[in-house]
């Protein structure tokens, strides 16, 4: 887990801001967050595919309180996990990658990047973990006797300086507090169903998706429209 | 003793924060978005299209009603009607259709209010202006909108799926869409940010949830601002037999990645439902027209 410099809207500023106010009700708390994966196999059209690696760099991912985020509806996050953590998508357990910090009050949608950030301090988008990537996907498709060996380096790229990847997320809860826990879904599965598996056979049996490929362009907006799913519980 | 030299102030505060059992009346109005009777044109402005396609709508029916209103400091029952109309958004009458009516009602902001935009069912009525038989059509749907149109442009093409080695020369493409796609829209806010809106003493508030029709052309999910780009080569480029009209089933079967790539601007983040095909795009932009005021949004939405 790596910690790249940021410039987003941060709590930070808005505790700051709280604390001169003299106010006691708005004191930050920080609440776990963790990442779970689905099935590592799953058919898509006549293709049986099995996943053989699937790691997601996640973060930072910023909490808003208004139902449609954006950079400037969400200008103070009401709670942000501001690194970028690689998740093992394939792993049985969730996998704890570190807290929200938190402030007081609901959550109605979230921001994101997948380890690809804009911040305004910065000419282009940056990778900001050891993945180098947004997600790296490896493994095998199979259609009768035809094996399909594919491996993809996904990179979603934010659109916009000084805006996350996504956007308007879906994430709603009451008033969190520090007895509340985060866990994302990811559905790599979903990711693929966009792919020409037909297409990517005729090119042999081991394929790269690299960006600039068409399938690298299915994947990384299925990525984008496909988002982790947001539950929160509390012990 | 000091003299409170502001104590007139806090008493005017105090004075217009508080309705003291003044009254007013609400009319809520539905209203129609100037794309809907007038299309959209092509160009460089904000509200135009920027890859040259003229649109222009020969039918846009919705389902809209189940408006309600509240104040988040309590006080007052809501302002709840539950009625739901069919309403022909190319007839409306002159000054709009009036959804609903509320009289006597505490002379105060009325901070949350939302309305929806569902399926018809047989409760379902025509709205004034709406014929009978465009109801029945789209009770018999189960419809929450349904549009008829058609993207023109003199030297447009329709392109495979976006491929610019499969294109046919195509100066305009019809389009006949009926969608059960029910939403509901709260926390509606006016352009100027402001949620809800405010009853005068002895007055009439005049609401209005306001319809837009270019949302299937934008290159984002609205998300408060309407800072986006809009295009329709998609509707082009998704008539796979290229017969010059665009069908549902195309649409269906029209991978979303291949027709609205990053590369032209498009990030479909936040939509209401997952988005893997053109159709999806389509239902996920039909889930996001439930707007207020004008250009105020409604930001939370919900399936219905």
């Amino acid at each position: 887990m790596s910690r790249p410099r940021r410039q987003h809207p941060s709590l930070v500023l808005a505790a700051l801001l709280a604390a001169a106010c003299g106010t006691t009700g708005a004191e930050p708390f920080a609440y776990p967050i963790a990442v779970v994966g689905a099935g590592a196999s799953f058919p898509i059209g006549d293709w049986q595919v099995t996943l053989e690696r699937a790691e997601l760099a996640l973060g930072p991912v910023y909490l808003c309180a208004t139902a449609a985020a954006s950079p400037d509806l969400c200008a103070v996050a009401q709670g942000e996990f501001a690194e970028v953590a690689v998740v093992d998508l394939l792993a049985a357990a969730p996998q704890p990658i570190g807290e929200v910090e938190s402030l007081a009050g609901d959550v109605r949608s979230a921001m994101l990047d997948y380890g690809i950030s804009w911040f305004t301090t910065q000419t282009s988008a940056t990778a900001g973990s050891e993945l180098g990537h947004s997600a790296r996907l490896t493994g095998t498709a199979i259609r009768g006797d035809v094996a399909l060996h594919f491996d993809a380096l996904i990179d979603v790229l934010p659109q916009l300086r000084g805006s996350p990847a996504l956007v308007g997320v879906r994430a709603r809860v009451d008033d969190p507090d520090e007895g509340s826990r985060l866990l994302l879904r990811v559905d790599p599965g979903a990711w693929l169903l966009g792919l020409d598996f037909d297409a990517l056979a005729a090119q042999g049996q081991s394929v790269e998706i690299r960006p600039g490929d068409p399938a690298h362009a299915a994947i990384a907006f299925a990525l984008t429209t496909q988002p982790p799913t947001f539950s929160w519980t509390h012990e | 003793m000091p003299r409170p030299r502001h104590l007139p102030l806090a008493l005017l505060l105090v004075l217009a924060c508080s309705s003291g059992g003044a009254t007013g009346n609400v009319q809520v109005f539905v209203e129609a978005e100037d794309t809907i009777p007038e299309g959209l044109d092509p160009g460089d402005g904000d509200e135009n299209v920027v890859d040259g396609w003229t649109v222009r709508y020969s039918k846009f029916l919705i389902t809209v009603g189940d408006f309600e209103a509240s104040r988040s400091s309590g006080g007052d029952e809501p302002l709840r009607d539950p009625a739901r109309y069919v309403v022909d958004m190319l007839r409306l009458p002159a000054g709009g259709f009036i959804l609903t009516e509320f009289d006597d009602v505490a002379a105060e902001r009325w901070d949350r209010v939302g309305y929806s935009l569902p399926v018809a069912d047989d409760a379902t009525e025509a709205a004034d202006g709406t014929a009978a038989a465009d109801r029945d059509f789209m009770v018999q749907a189960a419809y929450s909108i349904y549009v008829e149109g058609e993207i023109s442009k003199a030297d447009g093409q329709s392109c495979a799926l976006g491929d610019p080695m499969a294109c046919t020369p195509a100066a305009k493409v019809r389009f006949n869409w009926g969608l059960a796609a029910g939403t509901s829209f709260a926390d509606c806010a006016g352009p100027d940010g402001v949620t809800g809106f405010a009853v005068p003493s002895g007055g009439t508030a005049q609401i209005k949830p306001t319809i837009h029709g270019d949302h299937w052309f934008f290159t984002n999910i609205t998300q408060g601002a309407e800072v986006t780009e809009r295009r329709a080569q998609w509707i082009a480029d998704a008539d796979a037999d290229q017969d010059g009209e665009t069908t549902l089933d195309e649409l269906r079967a029209a991978p979303a990645a291949k027709l609205f790539p990053a590369e032209l601007g498009y990030n479909l983040s936040g939509a209401l439902i997952p988005v893997v095909t053109a159709y999806d795009y389509l239902e996920a932009q039909v889930r996001t027209l439930g707007d207020f005021q004008g250009e105020g949004e409604c930001p939370t939405r919900e399936l219905l």
